[in-house]
Formats: C-alpha cells, sequence, structure tokens
C-alpha cells in the first residue's frame, strides 16, 4: 500500500501540524494538478492530504502502515456511556422537528419553534460534552506523539482506541450538528 | 494554440470574456454592451431572437419569450416551479420541455442559443472564431444540471473544456492581483435565481475550496415576484372593480419589468415612483414604493441564505472571525439590506470590491487562461458540492464521496454476488445529503455482471470519479478477469406519471367516507392548534404589538371561537384562515425572538474544534 506520508515527504506519526500539510498541498498541487501537469497522479496526492488532515484515518493509516491494521477497534467505556444520551437526545430532536417542518401556519410554526429551545440547549450541551471529550482525545495523541518514535507495541492499543473513540465523536457530533443547522433552517 | 473563452451562463444575464496579453478582458457586443440578457423570444414565423431584443419582447410577447431558462436546467419532473413562468413549461416521460406555440424546446436548447449568441458577439469582436468555452455554473448544481449545462455549450458548437463553480470563478477575479496572499475568504453569491456560498484557502496561488453550499432555487426572481404580488394588491385595493383582469400575461409581464427596474433603483434611491398608465378599462396607477416595503418583502427571502452560510462554516471548520474577507457578488448583493445581512452573519463589512455583474465571468476567464497555458501561477483545486453514494439494502444512502471532498477524486467500492449464480446487480447511484435513498437526487442506475460462481465469489470494484468539472464517471473491474468497462448511468426511470396517478387513486378511494363530517373535525383541530398557540404568543411577544394590532387580534380569535360554536365550516375556515393571516406579524417577533436567543447560545458555545 501506498504510504501518504512519504507523499509528501513526512514520517509517520500520529500527529501531524495542519498547516504545514495545507503548505505542502498547495505547494505539491502546483505542479501535480491536471491543469497544468499531464501525468502527474493529482487524485493520490489528494487522496494523502485527506487521509493525513482527519485524526481517525491518519491513525488508521499509520496503524496500517506499522502492520496492525487488524487491532480490533472497540470503543473505551468512557464512550460508551454516550451511545444512551446521544441517541436519546437525537430521537427527541427528531420528533419535535418533524411536525415542524411540516408546519405553514407562521403562529403555531413559532410557537413551536419557542417550544424547542430547551430540546435544542438540550442538544447543545451534550455536543459540548462530546467536543470536551474530543479535545481530551486530541491531547492524548499529541502525548503520544511527544514520546514518537516509541515502542509501538505498548502504544498500538491505545492509538485503536484513540481512532475508534473519535470515529464515534465524530459521527455524532455530524449528527446533531446536522440536526442544529436543520432547526435553525426553519428560523 | 486557440483561443478559450470564458463564460458566465446567468439567469439574468450572461458575459463572455477572453485573455488578452496576459488579463482577463470582457468582451462587448455591437452595442458595446457587455451584458447580455439571458432572455430568447420566439417569434410566430422565422429564427429565434437572443438577448436584448429578446429582453424587449418580454412584456410585448411573455408567451413566447423564454427567461430564467437556468431555472430548469437539469430539473426534473416535479422539480420545475413551472407555475411561476409566464411560458409553457411541460412535464412528461421523465422529461422538462418549454412548448412556445406549437413548437417545442428543451432547456439545453435554449440555453445553447443564448451561448451561441455570446459566441457570435466575442467572435465578431474579435474577428476569429472561438470554439473552446470555460462555462459556469452554480456551485450547488448537482450531476444532472452540470450535464445539461456542458451539453448546452457543446449543441453551441463549443469544446467544454470545464465546468466552474461560480463562486469559485469570482475567487479567482479578487485573488488574481493577490497571489502572493494567505488567507481565508467568504465568497456570497446572490444572483437571479441561485444562491451560493464558497469558503477558500488562497495559499500564493493556489485557491482551494473548503467547502460550498447554496440553494439553485433562491434568488432575486424571488423577489420580483413578491413585489409583483405587493403591487397586485396595491392596484386591487384601489381599484376593485378589475380584480379579475389584472390576471393577463402582458399586464404581469409588465409588473414583472416595472417590480425589477424598481429593486434595481430602490438600491441607491429610499424610494421610488411606479406608474402604470394602462391598466384594462382606462384606468391608471401610481404608486410610491419605499425602500422599507421593499425590505419587509425580501427579508425573508435573503434570511434564507442564512443556514447555507452557517453550513458551510461548519463543514469548514471555521468560524466567521477566522476569515480575513467575505467577497459579494450577484447582483442582488447591490441591495443595502443583503448587504448588511452579510455583515451580521460573518460579523464584519463584506468586501466589495468585485462588480458583482462581472467577476464570475471574469474568473471563468482566468480558468480558461490556466487551461490554455496562459496563466501558470494559478492553481484551482475545487469541490463537489453533494455527497455521491449508492443506495443500499433498506432504502438507506451510502455515501461514497462525502460533499466537499476535493475533485478531481476517486473512490472505490467492492461488490459481489448475493446468491449462487447471480448474473448481476443494479446498483442506484445518489447525490445528496439526505439519509435516506428516496430524499435523494437519483442519478442513475447501472448494472453489473457477475460470473456463475458460488455465493459470495464473485468480485466486482467499482469506481467513481468525480472529475474537475464536478460531473461523475463510473468504471467497473471484474477482479478475477481484471476486465475493466466504463458503465452508463441508466437515467432514472420517470415513475412521477404514475405515482402521481397512484396517489389520485388512493384520494379518490377515502374521498367520499363521511367528508362533511371529516373535513368538520379537520377544520376544527387547526382552530384548536391556533388558539392556543396565539395566546401563548401573545404572552411572549405581545408586549411587542401595537394596541391596535392586538386587538385586531383578539377580535380575530373571538370569530374563531364563535365560529366553532356555529358549527358552519365555511364560517369556521374562513375565520381561522383570518386569524392564520392576521398573526403573521405575531409570528415574525416570535421568530426573531427565536433567532435572538439561537445567536446568544451559539456566541457561548466554543469555536468548532477539529480534525481539520
Amino acid at each position: 500500500m501506498t504510504d501518504f506520508f512519504s507523499v509528501f515527504g513526512l514520517q509517520p506519526r500520529p500527529v501531524i501540524d495542519t498547516a504545514v500539510l495545507n503548505d505542502l498541498f498547495a505547494t505539491r498541487s502546483k505542479t501535480a494538478h491536471p491543469d497544468h501537469a499531464v501525468n502527474a497522479d493529482f487524485v493520490e496526492l489528494n487522496e494523502a492530504f485527506r487521509t493525513l488532515s482527519d485524526p481517525v484515518r491518519r491513525v488508521g493509516h499509520l496503524l496500517a502502515l506499522i502492520g496492525n491494521a487488524n487491532l480490533a477497534e472497540k470503543t473505551s467505556p468512557e464512550i460508551n456511556r454516550w451511545f444512551g444520551p446521544v441517541a436519546t437526545i437525537v430521537q427527541k430532536f427528531d420528533r419535535a422537528l418533524q411536525p415542524l417542518a411540516r408546519e405553514n401556519r407562521a403562529l403555531i410554526r413559532a410557537v413551536k419553534i419557542e417550544e424547542m429551545q430547551s430540546i435544542v440547549s438540550e442538544l447543545d450541551e451534550v455536543s459540548g460534552y462530546l467536543s470536551t471529550e474530543q479535545e481530551r482525545l486530541l491531547r492524548e495523541l499529541v502525548d503520544i506523539d511527544e514520546r514518537w518514535p516509541t515502542n509501538m507495541a505498548s502504544v498500538q492499543p491505545s492509538l485503536a482506541r484513540i481512532a475508534a473513540d473519535l470515529r464515534f465523536i465524530q459521527k455524532w457530533l455530524a449528527q446533531m450538528g446536522e440536526r442544529r443547522l436543520r432547526f435553525e433552517e426553519l428560523l | 494554440m486557440t483561443d478559450i473563452v470564458g463564460i458566465d451562463l446567468g439567469t439574468t444575464n450572461s458575459l463572455i470574456g477572453i485573455m488578452d496579453s496576459g488579463f482577463p478582458i470582457i468582451l462587448a457586443d455591437k452595442e458595446g454592451l457587455r451584458l447580455t440578457p439571458s432572455v430568447v423570444h420566439y417569434p410566430a414565423s422565422g429564427e429565434p431572437v437572443v438577448g436584448r431584443t429578446a429582453a424587449r419582447m418580454r412584456v410585448i410577447a411573455p408567451e413566447r419569450t423564454i427567461f430564467s431558462v437556468k431555472r430548469l436546467m437539469g430539473r426534473r419532473p416535479g422539480e420545475t416551479d413551472k407555475d411561476t413562468f409566464p411560458f409553457s413549461v411541460a412535464e412528461a416521460q421523465g422529461k422538462v420541455s418549454i412548448s412556445v406555440g406549437e413548437k417545442s424546446t428543451t432547456p439545453e436548447e435554449v440555453s445553447s442559443l443564448i451561448l451561441r449568441k455570446l459566441k457570435t458577439n466575442a467572435e465578431q469582436g474579435l474577428g476569429r472564431s472561438v470554439d473552446r468555452a470555460v462555462i459556469t455554473v452554480p456551485a450547488y448544481f448537482n450531476d444532472l444540471q452540470r450535464q445539461a449545462t456542458k451539453r448546452a455549450g457543446e449543441m453551441a458548437g463549443f469544446a467544454v473544456e470545464r465546468i466552474i463553480n461560480e463562486p469559485t470563478a469570482a475567487a479567482l477575479a479578487y485573488g488574481l492581483d493577490r497571489l502572493k496572499d494567505r488567507s481565508k475568504i467568504a465568497v456570497y453569491d446572490l444572483g437571479g435565481g441561485t444562491f451560493d456560498i464558497s469558503i477558500l484557502e488562497l495559499n500564493e496561488g493556489v485557491f482551494r475550496v473548503l467547502s460550498t453550499n447554496g440553494n439553485t432555487r433562491l434568488g432575486g426572481d424571488d423577489i420580483d415576484r413578491e413585489l409583483v404580488r405587493l403591487l397586485e394588491e396595491r392596484i386591487t385595493a384601489r381599484h376593485p372593480e378589475i380584480r379579475n383582469d389584472l390576471k393577463t400575461a402582458a399586464l404581469l409581464a409588465q409588473l414583472r419589468e416595472l417590480a425589477h427596474d424598481a429593486k434595481l433603483r430602490l438600491s441607491e434611491e429610499p424610494a421610488v415612483q411606479i406608474d402604470i398608465p394602462f391598466l384594462p378599462g382606462n384606468r391608471r396607477f401610481g404608486y410610491l414604493l419605499a425602500r422599507r416595503e421593499l425590505e419587509a418583502l425580501a427579508r425573508p427571502i435573503i434570511r434564507r441564505t442564512r443556514s447555507h452560510c452557517l453550513r458551510s462554516m461548519d463543514d469548514a471548520k471555521l468560524s466567521p472571525h477566522d476569515l480575513d474577507e467575505v467577497i459579494l457578488v450577484g447582483g442582488v448583493t447591490r441591495m443595502p439590506l443583503v448587504r448588511q445581512f452579510v455583515a451580521e452573519i460573518f460579523q464584519r463589512l463584506p468586501n466589495t470590491s468585485q462588480n458583482p455583474d462581472e467577476a464570475v465571468a471574469v474568473g471563468a476567464t482566468i480558468q480558461a487562461g490556466i487551461l490554455s497555458g496562459d496563466i501558470q501561477s494559478i492553481v484551482l483545486l475545487d469541490v463537489t458540492p453533494l455527497s455521491l453514494g449508492i443506495e443500499t439494502f433498506g432504502g438507506l444512502m451510502n455515501v461514497i464521496i462525502p460533499r466537499n471532498s476535493t475533485i478531481p477524486c476517486k473512490a472505490g467500492e467492492m461488490f459481489t454476488n448475493a446468491v449462487a449464480n447471480q448474473k448481476s446487480m443494479w446498483i442506484k447511484v445518489l447525490q445528496g445529503e439526505r439519509e435516506l435513498a428516496k430524499d435523494n437526487w437519483e442519478l442513475g442506475s447501472f448494472e453489473i455482471e457477475f460470473a456463475r460462481v458460488p455465493k459470495g465469489v464473485a468480485r466486482v470494484g467499482v469506481q467513481f470519479e468525480i472529475d474537475a468539472n464536478g460531473i461523475l464517471h463510473v468504471l467497473a473491474r471484474d477482479t478475477s478477469t481484471g476486465r475493466e468497462r466504463v458503465l452508463d448511468l441508466t437515467s432514472a426511470v420517470d415513475v412521477s406519471d404514475e405515482t402521481v396517478e397512484k396517489m389520485i387513486a388512493e384520494s379518490l378511494d377515502h374521498a367520499f367516507d363521511d367528508m362533511a363530517e371529516r373535513v368538520w373535525t379537520e377544520t376544527a383541530i387547526k382552530s384548536n392548534e391556533l388558539l392556543p398557540a396565539v395566546k401563548s404568543a401573545l404572552t411572549l411577544v405581545g408586549d411587542q404589538l401595537t394596541d391596535r394590532n392586538r386587538e385586531e387580534i383578539e377580535r380575530l380569535v373571538s370569530a374563531v371561537t364563535e365560529a366553532l360554536e356555529s358549527k358552519d365550516i365555511q364560517k369556521l375556515k374562513a375565520a381561522n384562515a383570518a386569524l392564520d393571516e392576521g398573526t403573521q406579524h405575531l409570528a415574525t417577533l416570535l421568530i426573531d425572538r427565536a433567532m435572538a436567543e439561537a445567536e446568544k447560545r451559539r456566541a457561548q458555545r466554543p469555536p468548532p474544534t477539529g480534525s481539520r
């Protein structure tokens, strides 16, 4: 498989400075984009950038490179306890939003929107907790990166767990963010 | 090397440009004008007329004069807003067509006539032929709309070298003399028929789009339409006896023209006089329209751009203070209300340095320069606006290429046979952001063929590729034989006729179940929803109403209560409608309150953190 780190001349590691990566992508694009070059492989450069930009994909790629893509990707108990609250608030939100989206009488809509405010606050609260968890995990990743290169066997399980946890948080935050925006669309 | 022209194929106006000694210039026609109205007139006999001459026919022969055809490009039956056009739009056999007299034409054909006109103008000005073009589309156009635009270009005799997104093109125009900059900008593009918002990162000549969002049926046309409605109301108020004579195509076209002009002038003046000297029955009508009135009508329309702006910032993982500039393009952004609104969303004064009518065409011309090799120092990295996926088991959408992926890009998916000796399998390709397959656009479907082997043994890899035009290509590769072939998407079979018939049949089935009783119950339910809503709204924002408004609402409430007791269905319906109408302002106050609260919460939230 292609080492996406080496596409940018980087060493494989858990954290890549976003600003550095952005600049590298910009510089490489000048010679690799099909508008300027016939044979260069922009699609691979693009894929490499997409992979390294996102912590979940980046760590997954790193694990695959060091030969352990098959590590069981189990989420941690800290994250497992969020499944319930996220599902509950998302369902509650959808139940309130659907009749609102269909309503075309201005006043009834306005009143329903007013009534939804508390559910929206609740959703924001859960998103807030998840963002805090996300920051904690990203800090943990930085800690591992600061000790890099390191004893692989000892950090692989942590990396796999962080990637799994982050993946769920990202998915939840995206689901909740999407609902938040659907609500704002109705305002 | 032959020239490549850059074309802005707009809803209202179109422009064409070319690189001249390293600079993009917009070409003028014989009369020295650079804007060509996107209007085509079909005379009763003879060839169609395009541009300014055609635009003058809008009032005289509205049913033979096609405008805003961009709103129909790549649309399917059921997506056309066909009732808003004075000409006849037909939807049959999965296709949209336009009828003029006995002649039937397509949106692509009409667009190709506009493009041909631009081509002729350019060729006359340059004294040589031009046959390669870059054509712009709204960033939020889907695959079908892009393909339709490309086909229109080809029908006009162009080799279409690139389909480029309008806000991205505008960003090129803005950034051309800022190639050393590193900055983040947003382009807010509100045109005649479409709205786009794009966020870009400029990095020493590399223009990378971070996110894009928009609405392909939101624009200045909508404001014109509201203004026409207002004028009709004012005319009927003064001359109630001609109420029924107002709905003629010619008069509506005249009103639309007057409304459009008034809207433009109100960007400069606080009030404008509108005069209609020839109303039916020799009546005349004069009205002093204040900017304030226009703004009251335009506000809800402009407000609809807000959620798109928020979405694009969320997707780019940026907050307003991360942006260095917000660039305005599109004619409607001349309205002071729009500028004020953009300033509120992005918490900064927008940059109005670009000519809102020309920036997109200038950008298309710059892209033409990049493709022809005239410009070496710029790279444009655009994104696909909508997620691409396939329908999976259970009618869900499985995303294969997420929205805002940098293009060109590829993604693969492996398919296997579900039972032994299965010959083939149909895959539906979808575009959109909804979770259920049926809520997204179906781009078409393709068939993959399997060898006759036991269950789970056949393997066919399918590659989805979005090219630099944002257009999809599908390639299938049988891993056992290594054979590759390009798959044609079979366009979605139109089921709408059938569905409609079925819906009609179903509604008829229930039509005669104790009709009267049901209608009464449904109407009464509506009243019983409205009454407590009014009460609660009055408690929350009632203090912001004038005494008169409040009394009026109370009167309407008692009318509904009385009608409920009377058991008179017609009376109750009328009372409900009157209360609904009479509480519009109250509803606006309540929504404003909700918006203010949402804004407060948004300000308290930490900025989006992230993975980018």
